[in-house]
């Protein structure tokens, strides 16, 4: 037995190409948000982006799963890598937030020391966004009760719950998308529009990931890729979804409710 | 073409395999942990099994007399291997330096310390 627990990864074309891609998908997002390109470069750039994460993460799925490099000691460092990586967006939104408080709490006089600004009619929180908080909640209760089921080796009560989170998360993405279909305003509709659609939007995007996450693990799952103590890849999705849900949270609170 | 080939050959990998799926497609219930893993995460379950809890020589060890005729044994699957010695028993810094095979050293608090490399298996 080799005497160093740690996984020395070999040589991937994935890294390099990956920063390349960011940058091409950076560059070609700008153009199409300026009106300045066809969506075809975008959707080119978006397709490529899509191939080599799924072939990165393919390598470590086979890895781990296959070649049975994730010992004890490189799953501690793969789960202080998502804590980092979650501590990270936790910023990340907090800085929406800032720019939030900072508007709302004290209305300038040109939005007309109100909040929601002067002529913006924002959306009822007892309506579709209390029902979106309900199935968040809901979501997490499901994939605890999946996460529990797969510690105690139930393969088909783990797939079946998790197929729920999953049909939870779809859920929640199709009531927001007919939120935004039918909101008064837009982002370029005063700092109310641009704090809101930063912050929801985002946190639309991060319930999309998080939903592609769970659905991997489902498909893993289904494919035998996890035992009852080793299956940090659902583990992973489930922190990750649990963040986006408590980032909901606060979203509804104080964007919602009290922002109204 | 053979951009195409490789594409359609490497995404049907991906979508096709299935973990033990034979082996355990009837049942219910997850594969064993143990028959589940393979390559050096099983090495170090089963290592665990035998007893041994520290099969990667990683934890911290009591030191034994440590002079020159009897060093403390340090093992390695590399020839050189970095070391700290906690010099005093309360002592808040550990002191490291780099061990060599066949060069057995002295940590400046006067104990020996000797490398003995083991083939990896």
């Amino acid at each position: 037995m080799p005497k160093i627990p740690f996984h020395l990864v070999s040589r991937s074309p994935w890294p390099i190409l990956a920063s390349f891609q960011v940058f091409n998908m950076v560059y070609s997002t700008a153009k199409l948000f300026n009106s300045s390109s066809s969506s075809y470069i975008f959707l080119t750039n978006f397709c490529l982006m899509t191939l080599i994460s799924w072939n990165w993460w393919r390598d470590i799925v086979r890895e781990s799963t296959y070649e049975g490099s994730h010992t004890k000691e490189v799953i501690t460092g793969l789960k202080l890598g998502m804590m980092l990586f979650i501590t990270s967006e936790v910023f990340f939104f907090l800085s929406f937030f800032w720019a939030f408080f900072h508007c709302s709490l004290s209305p300038d006089i040109f939005i007309g020391q109100m909040w929601p600004c002067k002529g913006i009619k924002s959306f009822n929180p007892m309506g579709i966004p209390l029902m979106n908080t309900l199935i968040l909640l809901s979501s997490g209760v499901t994939l605890t009760a999946a996460h529990h089921f797969l510690m105690t080796g139930k393969k088909m009560k783990c797939n079946n719950l998790l197929i729920c989170t999953v049909m939870l998360g779809v859920y929640f993405t199709i009531l927001q998308y007919i939120e935004y279909k039918e909101a008064s305003f837009t982002i370029a509709d005063s700092i109310y529009g641009s704090t809101f659609f930063m912050a929801t939007g985002f946190h639309g995007i991060h319930v999309l990931i998080g939903t592609i996450f769970l659905f991997i693990c489902l498909v893993r799952s289904k494919t035998n890729h996890f035992s009852s103590y080793h299956h940090f890849g659902f583990e992973a999705a489930a922190w990750y979804w649990h963040f986006v849900d408590v980032v909901w949270l606060f979203l509804y609170i104080f964007i919602y409710w009290l922002g109204k | 073409m053979a951009l195409q080939r490789v594409l359609c050959s490497v995404s049907r990998r991906s979508f096709s395999t299935a973990r033990l799926g034979g082996l355990f497609k009837a049942s219910d219930n997850l594969p064993n942990p143990l028959e589940h893993a393979s390559g050096l995460e099983r090495k170090q379950l089963l290592a665990e099994l035998q007893g041994n809890e520290d099969p990667f020589d990683m934890n911290i060890q009591k030191r034994g007399v440590c002079t020159k005729e009897k060093p403390h044994v340090v093992y390695s699957s590399f020839h050189e291997r970095l070391v700290g010695c906690i010099c005093e028993e309360d002592s808040e810094n550990v002191v490291w330096m780099w061990l060599r095979q066949s060069e057995p050293k002295r940590c400046a608090c006067g104990y020996w310390f000797k490398l003995q490399k083991v083939e990896d298996h």
